[in-house]
């Protein structure tokens, strides 16, 4: 990607007070552990 | 000519910050091209002339492969630097990077190419504008326009990065 020539460059500082990310991915959904089975007696 | 390492040593220790600087709290929106490597369901972002992946949900971070720029970098004087090539580019203008994409010819799979996107991103950090477009410390996708690739695709890449994703003509 052409963009100018060196001479033509000027600095500027971006300190946005929040990056602009998105939010983290979810967490998968665990799946819910069995119920407990009676033990016969 | 070759810099020993004192004369490396004197450069990393003097300071070529360019006076005035101005500075902003908003990030910079500024459009580029991608390839879009499908993978298997987990689709990447990919620059076009790294072959970089861009990270999901995580900022894209610039750096600099000069040797100078490496020492200066452990000095905490990061990529994008004045007169390098370092950085994430993008341009001012969507037509430039319409015309870059046009460069590269026929993309997706009846081209038996990857698909490819051009869309907008966030840039922040330290940025160095010139004339067409920016280089800057730190980039995220804003928004994504796909070629050569189908809906699935997109669905999978707006899940993916978590922004808009849509299909070109």
């Amino acid at each position: 990607m052409n963009i100018g020539k060196p001479d033509t460059e000027r600095e500027i500082e971006v300190r946005p007070v929040e990056e602009p990310l998105p939010a983290p991915a979810p967490a998968p959904a665990k799946e819910p552990a069995p119920a407990e089975q009676p033990v016969p007696a | 000519m070759s810099l020993g390492a004192t004369s490396i040593s004197a450069l990393a220790e003097t300071s070529i910050e360019p006076a005035g600087g101005e500075t902003s709290i908003e990030p910079i929106l500024g459009w580029r091209v991608w390839h879009v490597d499908p993978g298997a369901g987990q689709p990447r972002l990919c620059s076009w002339s790294q072959s970089a992946e861009w990270p999901a949900r995580r900022r894209m971070e610039a750096g600099c492969r000069a040797l100078l720029g490496l020492r200066w970098r452990a000095r905490g004087h990061g990529a994008p630097r004045a007169g390098h090539r370092c950085g994430i580019y993008a341009f001012h203008e969507r037509r430039d990077a319409e015309a870059l994409l046009r460069e590269l010819g026929p993309v997706g799979a009846a081209a038996g190419r990857l698909p490819a996107a051009i869309g907008r991103v966030s840039l922040w950090g330290r940025v160095i504008e010139n004339t067409g477009g920016w280089r800057a410390e730190f980039a995220y996708p804003y928004d994504v326009v796909l070629f050569g690739a189908d809906t699935s695709l997109a669905a999978e890449l707006r899940s993916r990065y978590a922004v808009d994703v849509s299909i070109g003509d």
